[in-house]
């Protein structure tokens, strides 16, 4: 039997190493030597090794005879009779099987001991040949990693041998993260200085001296103190993106075979951390657009050459942090996307008016449509017309945003924000509708003053619009989006004078929100403040409500909603 | 039916309130607390009869006036609110006061007595003597159950 720890660490390690044998296969070249094998041997054997640990004794034997496979490779790699892609071919797809079977174990570890290393060693064995005979033997028998467990076995029936016999207690793995020693460093001594400022405070309050200089400058340092170790509490979290690419060029690689075509994959920014969870969330999306690209964007060879292109298709993984979080871009050198082939489909599919003006840019965002799908053969691998949407959808549900760019016959640009993290943001409160919100500062481009940029009616007091600095911008009230409750508030004066001073106009403060090219500038009373806030989920009863996006508790402790501004725009362009 | 051995078992017990003339009462194992009235931040889009948010120990909390919900109109100022579950999460009911639990066995309950029957009414469970009052036994968690509480702006 083995806990659900135990699994999850072992789960974790396999990952990891089975991570490092993909790096290995790409990173191996013809002109290697065998001395490059280092590397693969030791993943090899690592795997062997927590396999034996964990108790999976069958893991354990099959990862041995494979073990004795890639000496055989390493010591003939060089030679003449191995070409190199078969090896890295047979390398990948001996990794892919293990892979499978880890993730068969983490769902149910009691199928440990069906696992079945035949068809890789068929593989194998094209390769490099059958094993020595006495190889063979040694390995192919049982070899029990925990002896002394199977005598213990028999003394006491209680005691479950890990082996063949064993019934194992289904368990699931638990979500372990992998953190740096340094980081958990970093948070004991966050928390020991914390806590002696505290007993200091403590003691002062004791003895009536809270109001003095050393007492005040504590607590300074205190919320200092404070907000570095909500930062480093958050840092344990984040994880470098390169797992998630090194996935995706796996992906890539695998696809781009299995169609004859030829790619590489460029990356860069794979330093760059994201929340576990966002990155996680991020697998399926991508694998969705690079399975696309390959298939609709990349050409075949021969189409390549003859347009000029190098035969080798290029896909680019980048990842940047910006002001607002991170952004994950994904770009192929392939035939691109036409946005009036998008736009046609659309209104032959009455999704959108066929009345409705729209840039090149913007017929190509209708990609993210529900039911829209270009490719005009249902392929094996995409085209089924589900898919895209539910990569913006994806991507929304994390509070990100996607915009797609293309040129025919150049390429296609997938650019995702992404916050870097999901529960702590930066927002601005605001006052609309007599009551208090709060704005996450990544839905807005900025805060500009209505002062200084006077709006004008237009098409007979319908809309307003402004000049923002030569570009005109259609203006909304924030409370035209918010259905006062019951009792509005009453609406405060917009001038005001003092004494008998000249009429001084109050600020009138707007919000320019962003939806794909179009800008909006959403009015409201006024800025209240900026603060850090932890979102929580909406209230099940409020979430019908799209312009609402969760809920906070603000410093007085007031409950606050967190608007969605980006869904207002969104409302607002689509439904005008 | 409650076992009359086992003091702890609260399934019989019920909370009795008051909202303007009426009595009423719910299950105890429905309301997981009592708490004074707190003034509620409106939020917009919703019906009239959901008041706002109200945030309990770092939870937020919707509030509904129960009295409105069901149609009472003499309100006297509420010094309490009764907090239960619903699949959507948490809501308090502002009601005008608690008066006691009791312990009841439903089955003695007048059943659906000469009362309009729709299908709004499926928080009604029926209407017992206590005492020498009248009093009118609700499911709470179906007061809002199968609603939408938002109004689109």
């Amino acid at each position: 039997m083995i806990d659900a720890e135990t699994l999850g660490v072992f789960i974790e390690d396999a990952f990891d190493v089975l991570g490092q044998w993909e790096k290995f296969c790409f990173d191996l070249k013809p002109t290697d030597n065998a001395d490059a094998f280092v590397v693969l041997m030791r993943c090899a054997h690592n795997l062997k090794g927590s396999a034996g640990l964990a108790g999976f004794d069958n893991l354990h034997n099959r990862m041995h005879v494979i073990e004795d496979y890639l000496l055989r490779i390493k010591d003939s790699y060089g030679s003449t009779e191995v070409s190199f892609n078969e090896v890295v071919t047979t390398l990948l797809e001996v990794e892919r099987e293990i892979r499978r079977w880890i993730l068969k174990l983490k769902d149910d570890p009691i199928t440990e001991k069906d696992i079945s290393s035949e068809s890789i060693e068929t593989a194998l064995k094209v390769l490099v040949g059958d094993l020595p005979a006495d190889l063979l033997t040694s390995s192919s028998e049982e070899r029990p990693v925990h002896e002394h467990n199977k005598e213990k076995a028999q003394r006491d029936p209680h005691f479950a041998p890990s082996g063949d016999n064993a019934r194992r207690e289904p368990a699931k793995a638990d979500d372990t993260l992998r953190v740096s020693a340094s980081k958990i460093d970093r948070l004991i001594q966050l928390v020991g200085e914390i806590s002696l400022n505290q007993s200091i405070l403590a003691r002062a309050a004791v003895e009536n001296t809270l109001e003095s200089r050393t007492s005040r400058t504590i607590i300074d340092l205190n919320s200092k103190l404070v907000q570095d170790l909500q930062d480093a509490t958050l840092a344990v979290r984040m994880i470098p993106v390169e797992g998630l690419f090194q996935k995706i060029e796996r992906m890539v690689r695998d696809t781009a075979m299995k169609l004859g075509k030829q790619v590489s994959v460029e990356r860069h920014g794979q330093e760059v951390t994201l929340d576990k969870l966002i990155v996680e969330s991020m697998v399926e999306p991508l694998i969705h657009i690079a399975r696309n690209a390959i298939d609709h964007g990349i050409e075949e060879i021969e189409v390549r050459r003859s347009s000029g292109k190098n035969a080798t298709g290029l896909i680019k993984l980048t990842a940047e942090n910006t002001s607002t979080g991170v952004s994950i871009i994904f770009e192929d050198d392939g035939k691109g996307i036409d946005g009036d082939r998008v736009y046609r489909k659309a209104v032959e599919k009455g999704l959108v008016d066929s009345g409705q003006e729209l840039t090149n840019n913007g017929k190509l965002q209708l990609i993210f449509l529900p039911g829209l799908s270009t490719a005009e053969k249902v392929t094996e691998l995409s085209g089924r017309g589900v898919g895209m949407d539910v990569v913006a959808a994806e991507v929304q549900r994390l509070a990100g945003q996607i915009e797609i760019q293309s040129v025919v016959g150049k390429g296609t640009r997938m650019h995702i924000s992404l916050p870097t993290n999901l529960s702590i943001i930066d927002a601005i409160v605001v006052r609309s509708v007599g009551g208090l919100y709060a704005v996450p500062n990544r839905d807005i481009v900025e805060v500009i003053d209505l002062r200084d940029f006077p709006p004008n009616s237009v098409d007979g007091d319908h809309e307003q619009v402004f000049d923002l600095r030569g570009r005109i911008i259609p203006l909304a009230e924030v409370d035209s989006f918010l259905k006062a409750p019951v009792t509005p508030q009453p609406q405060t004066p917009r001038e005001f004078r003092v004494n008998d001073a000249p009429l001084i106009e109050k600020p009138r403060p707007c919000l320019i929100v962003r939806h794909h090219d179009d800008l909006l500038g959403l009015s409201f009373d006024a800025v209240v403040g900026q603060q850090q806030v932890f979102v929580r989920p909406l209230l099940g009863h409020l979430s019908p409500v799209t312009f609402y996006s969760g809920t906070t508790i603000l410093s007085d402790g007031e409950p606050c909603i967190i608007l969605n501004l980006s869904e207002m725009a969104r409302r607002y362009f689509t439904s005008n | 039916m409650a076992n009359p051995n086992n003091p702890d078992d609260s399934s019989d017990k019920y909370i009795v309130f008051q909202m303007g003339a009426e009595l009423f009462a719910a299950s105890l194992l429905e309301v997981r607390e009592v708490i004074e009235t707190q003034t509620p931040k409106p939020i917009p889009n919703m019906a009239p009869y959901f008041k706002g948010v109200i945030n309990i120990r770092g939870e937020i909390i919707g509030v509904i006036d129960l009295r409105e919900r069901l149609g009472i109109n003499d309100k006297s100022p509420s010094l309490c609110q009764l907090v239960f579950e619903t699949a959507s999460g948490p809501l308090a009911a502002i009601v005008d006061k608690v008066l006691s639990v009791i312990v009841m066995d439903i089955s003695t309950l007048e059943r659906r007595p000469n009362i309009s029957q729709g299908s709004d009414r499926a928080y009604f469970i029926g209407v017992g003597k206590v005492g020498e009052r009248i009093v009118t036994f609700i499911n709470l968690p179906k007061i809002v159950s199968g609603e939408s509480m938002t109004v689109s702006p």
